[in-house]
């Protein structure tokens, strides 16, 4: 229990010291609020302009892919606030900047998951509700504790699954000294895949996203189960239920947990000056 | 002139040294077009023609936005704003040479290398995966390719334009993203013009952006016929001059009020 109450201290303080630096910097941030706001509202408002003509994409219309959109920019807020520092792992291993972290008494992994915290997500979260409120509207979506609870399920769970993506992407720089270079493949991928019907895409493209990365369940699965969408994927099962989207979460971020820890342990050379 | 083909050299040299993060990019930029061509067969699944465009032109255009996007890239933002950042950019007025035209020669260098590394291979996933149609006609494939060219330059001209507040601001930010993220709504290049509400199309018709990308991608299509294509150029050179008019007279104001820091 006490090493419990310490450990969130910790994470209490960094969380604190990194707000305070992020706010020094307005004008930074003003301007990153912009381009993220257009950015996502030219996502929104290529949906409407398609959507308008043709009514629904793959039994999904516009509220309901507005649903999925705002969950999914939500998601990529919350992990853009927590998880970025995990994109420059490389800068991390060239510099040999994680000794730092190893000299500490605390776990590796989580200290430098709670390092950094960036305002920046906050501006994906804000066009991200904007728009999931606009389609809980247009659905009347019940305000019931268990719809209110799915969204925040289905919202930690994408965050997860996003974070376990960019973490084991990120360490592949244990090995290679390089993964820079995924993150804009990774992005996009994560946001082609969680912002659109899956099943739009080819069979294979939804085996891939659905077994091989999990990256279906950052929105498309769970909000298909949640909004009662029976539109047929042609998979061997059916992966709607909540309950799979938490759980292939917990599973994916332990994946992603155990390649940072062994490339951490077995490949980091603590290079750099 | 030789110090300036020497720039657009080095540049396409610079640009060949980094192979993987091409094959990154060009993987990055198939999963985009996998996405939008889906986006569009999902559409067009009840329906052969939308705002006048049937299904096979609008794969085209989706596919060669995309192409496009990967040839009309610029740099001339980042290399001012971490000039000043730096310093570096006193280093660059010592030069015998015009620093803008120096950008300009090194973009063109880029330009070049995306070309070979990048439009070239997208081009050839588009025809062979999604069925990429040929130009209408042979004129409209002229029409088509000289569009690219003046549309370039309109971008680069708005890039170079969007760099001269680092001279004010002293830090240009996301600034330059701003300018990319407005553009590719605002130009055709994510959707085109045409799905846009009446209202927006007829303010966007007096603003440069729609010449930039759906412009040749209309004339490619045969959505814009040759008259109306050679029209639309007119004002693509229209819009060059102007913008350039707009550069130049920043520029001479820049030019006074450099403050260099770091370095």
């Amino acid at each position: 229990m006490k090493k419990i109450k310490h450990y969130i201290a910790v994470g209490y303080w960094q969380l604190k010291l990194n707000t305070l630096c992020n706010l020094q910097y307005f004008s930074y941030t003003i301007v990153w609020f912009f381009m993220i706001g257009i950015a996502m509202f030219s996502t929104f408002f290529v949906l409407k302009a398609i959507l308008d003509r043709v009514g629904q994409i793959n039994g999904w219309n516009f509220a309901q892919i507005s649903f999925l959109v705002g969950l999914s920019f939500i998601s990529h807020g919350f992990e853009d606030m927590f998880f970025l520092q995990n994109r420059f792992i490389e800068h991390n291993v060239l510099e040999g900047t994680l000794d730092q972290y190893l000299i500490r008494p605390l776990n590796v992994f989580f200290l430098f998951n709670t390092a950094h915290f960036n305002l920046v997500g906050f501006y994906d979260i804000l066009p991200g509700v904007i728009i999931l409120v606009y389609a809980c509207n247009q659905l009347h979506f019940p305000a019931t504790p268990y719809h209110i609870i799915a969204i925040v399920v289905i919202t930690v769970a994408g965050t997860f699954i996003r974070a376990a993506q960019l973490i084991i992407t990120g360490s592949l720089a244990f090995w290679t000294k390089k993964s820079r270079i995924l993150e804009d493949t990774n992005l996009t991928l994560m946001d082609r895949t969680s912002s659109y019907p899956l099943t739009m895409y080819p069979k294979w493209f939804q085996l891939m996203f659905t077994f091989l990365l999990p990256l279906g369940f950052i929105t498309f699965y769970p909000v298909r189960g949640l909004l009662n969408i029976t539109a047929d994927s042609s998979l061997p099962v059916a992966p709607d239920l909540l309950i799979w989207a938490p759980l292939v979460a917990l599973a994916f971020f332990l994946i992603a947990r155990a390649v940072f820890n062994y490339g951490l342990s077995h490949k980091y050379e603590s290079a750099g000056s | 002139m030789d110090a300036y083909r020497y720039l657009i050299k080095m540049r396409i040299l610079v640009g060949f040294t980094y192979r993987f993060e091409v094959v990154m990019v060009i993987l990055t930029r198939l999963i985009v077009m996998v996405a939008s061509v889906c986006l569009w067969n999902s559409a067009y699944a009840n329906t052969t023609e939308l705002e006048g465009l049937t299904h096979s032109q609008m794969i085209t255009y989706a596919v060669l936005a995309i192409v496009l996007s990967s040839l009309f890239q610029t740099n001339v933002e980042n290399g001012i704003g971490t000039g000043i950042n730096r310093g570096t950019i006193a280093v660059q007025f010592l030069r015998p040479m015009d620093v803008l035209s120096l950008y300009f020669c090194e973009d063109i260098g880029l330009m070049v290398t995306s070309f070979l590394l990048r439009c070239v291979p997208l081009l050839l996933c588009g025809m062979l995966i999604f069925g990429l149609s040929a130009p209408v006609s042979v004129g409209a494939l002229l029409l088509f390719m000289i569009s690219i060219v003046f549309s370039y330059l309109i971008i680069w001209l708005l890039s170079a334009i969007t760099a001269m507040i680092t001279f004010w601001a002293m830090f240009l930010g996301q600034m330059g993203a701003v300018r990319i993220v407005v553009v590719n709504i605002l130009s055709g290049m994510l959707i085109p013009v045409w799905f846009f509400p009446q209202v927006l199309q007829d303010i966007l018709r007096f603003l440069p952006f729609q010449y930039t990308y759906q412009t040749p991608l209309g004339i490619y299509i045969g959505r814009i016929g040759l008259r109306d294509g050679l029209f639309q150029i007119g004002i693509q050179c229209v819009w060059i001059v102007l913008l350039f008019g707009v550069l130049h007279i920043i520029w001479k104001r820049a030019q006074r009020h450099v403050l260099v820091q770091g370095g």
